[in-house]
C-alpha cells in the first residue's frame, strides 16, 4: 500500500508497513504472516549482525539468523509483552548462535573450560602492520562458546549483564565472570599490537 | 596477566575499581579522574588498549540481512499456519460454505480501517449459541475520546460481519491495551 494512497483516500488509514510494532506483534500472534513478515524485515539486520559477531561465518550465520526467525514464529503466542519483541527475538538469535558455537565445539577438539591460547610466535611486522580486527577474529575463535558469547553479546552488541545471563542461561555472576576471563584472553592474544 | 583477581564473583582491580567499568569507560573515551591518575587503572588500560580500538573503530560498512532471508523463512512460515479453523455460514445451499476463523480476523481489521484513530492488534473470534463473540485488542491515538472510539469500532465491525458473513453477534470484546502517538 503507497503513501500517495493513503493521503488521498482517508487521512485515518495507516499502511499496514508503518503501524506500532506492538499491534504488529499482536496481529502475527494471531496467525497473521504478513505483519509477521513486516516485523522481520525491520529486524533481520540485526538479528543477522548478532549471529555473525557470534559466529564470524556468513554461511553459519545466515543459517542461524533464519532458524532464529522460524523460532520466533512457533514461539510467538507465549510472548507475554508484545512491546518486547525486539529484545526477545535478538535473545532468540543469540541463544541459536551459541548453540551452533556449541555444536561446532564438540566437533572441533575446543575444551569449554580451558581455552587453548594463541600460538605463542612473535607476529613479524607484516602481521603486525596487518589488520587488528583480523586478530581479533582470530583470537575470539580460541574461546570457549559461551565466553565467546557473553562477550561479543557484552561488548559489541552492549547488552546487560541480565539479559546475556538469559540468553547462555547461566547467573549475571557467572556471565560477569565469563567477560571477564574471555577479556583476559584477548587482551593477550592482542598483546603484541600494545 | 595485568588484570587480577579472576573472581567470578569480583573482576576488580587492586584499586578496587572494576575492569568492566574501566573498559566501559575507555570505550567512551571518558575516563574518571581516578583512572587518570592510578597506575593500576593505566596499566589496565594500555593492556586494554589494542581491543579497545578495534572496539571503537567503526565498521567497514553495516552489517545487513543476505538477500532471501525473509523470503526464506516465509516460506516456511506459511507452510505452518496454525489457526485454520473454520466457521459455517448459513446459505441456502446445496452445498456448504465455510470461511476460515483467520480470515474473519482478517476482514474485522480491514473494515477497522475505516474508524479513526483506532488501531486494531489482536482479533479473536468464538462461535456461542447466540452466534459470534468477538474479541479485539486495539491502541487509540492519543487525545481520541476513547469510548467513543470503541463504539465506532464496535458498530462498523459488527455491521461487517452481520451483512458481508450473516453472521449474528451477540458481543464485541475490545481491550485498548495502549495509545499512540498521532501520525
Amino acid at each position: 500500500m503507497s503513501g500517495e494512497r493513503h493521503e488521498v483516500t482517508a487521512p485515518s488509514f495507516v499502511p499496514d508497513t508503518a503501524l506500532p510494532e506492538p499491534v504488529l506483534v499482536e496481529r502475527a500472534q494471531d496467525g497473521d504472516d504478513s505483519a509477521f513478515e513486516i516485523l522481520l524485515r525491520r529486524h533481520q539486520d540485526t538479528v543477522y549482525r548478532i549471529t555473525l559477531r557470534i559466529l564470524r561465518e556468513p554461511g553459519d550465520a545466515r543459517d542461524a539468523a533464519q532458524e532464529a526467525l522460524i523460532t520466533a514464529w512457533r514461539k510467538l503466542p507465549t510472548l507475554r509483552e508484545p512491546a518486547g519483541f525486539g529484545a526477545w527475538l535478538r535473545r532468540i538469535a543469540g541463544r541459536r548462535a551459541l548453540n551452533v558455537l556449541r555444536a561446532r565445539a564438540d566437533t572441533d577438539p575446543i575444551d569449554e573450560e580451558s581455552a587453548p591460547d594463541l600460538p605463542g610466535r612473535e607476529p613479524d611486522a607484516e602481521v603486525l602492520a596487518g589488520d587488528l580486527r583480523e586478530a581479533l577474529s582470530r583470537a575470539l575463535s580460541g574461546l570457549p562458546p559461551s565466553q565467546r558469547t557473553c562477550w561479543v553479546l557484552r561488548e559489541m552488541e552492549g547488552w546487560g549483564y541480565e539479559e546475556i545471563a538469559e540468553v547462555v542461561d547461566a547467573t549475571p555472576t557467572a556471565v560477569r565472570g565469563r567477560i571477564h576471563r574471555a577479556r583476559a584472553h584477548l587482551v593477550k592474544a592482542l598483546a603484541p599490537w600494545r | 596477566m595485568a588484570l587480577e583477581p579472576p573472581d567470578d564473583n569480583d573482576d576488580l582491580l587492586p584499586c578496587g575499581n572494576g575492569e568492566d567499568a574501566l573498559a566501559r569507560h575507555l570505550m567512551a573515551g571518558r575516563t574518571t579522574d581516578h583512572e587518570a591518575g592510578c597506575a593500576h587503572c593505566r596499566s589496565a588500560a594500555r593492556d586494554l588498549e589494542p581491543l579497545i580500538s578495534v572496539l571503537r573503530e567503526p565498521p567497514d560498512e553495516e552489517t545487513t540481512a543476505p538477500v532471501g532471508l525473509v523470503d526464506d523463512v516465509m516460506r516456511i512460515v506459511r507452510s505452518e499456519r496454525r489457526n485454520t479453523r473454520t466457521l459455517t455460514l448459513g446459505g441456502a445451499g446445496p452445498g456448504t460454505t465455510e470461511i476460515r476463523e483467520s480470515a474473519v480476523a482478517t476482514l474485522v481489521r480491514l473494515s477497522a480501517r475505516d474508524v479513526p484513530d483506532v488501531l486494531v492488534g489482536r482479533c479473536r473470534v468464538r462461535r456461542t449459541p447466540d452466534g459470534l463473540v468477538v474479541s479485539l485488542t486495539v491502541l487509540v491515538v492519543v487525545g481520541t475520546p476513547i469510548v467513543e472510539a470503541a463504539e465506532r469500532l464496535r458498530r462498523t465491525v459488527r455491521a461487517l460481519l452481520e451483512e458481508r458473513l450473516r453472521l449474528a453477534v451477540p458481543r464485541i470484546d475490545i481491550d485498548v491495551t495502549g495509545l499512540v502517538e498521532p501520525g
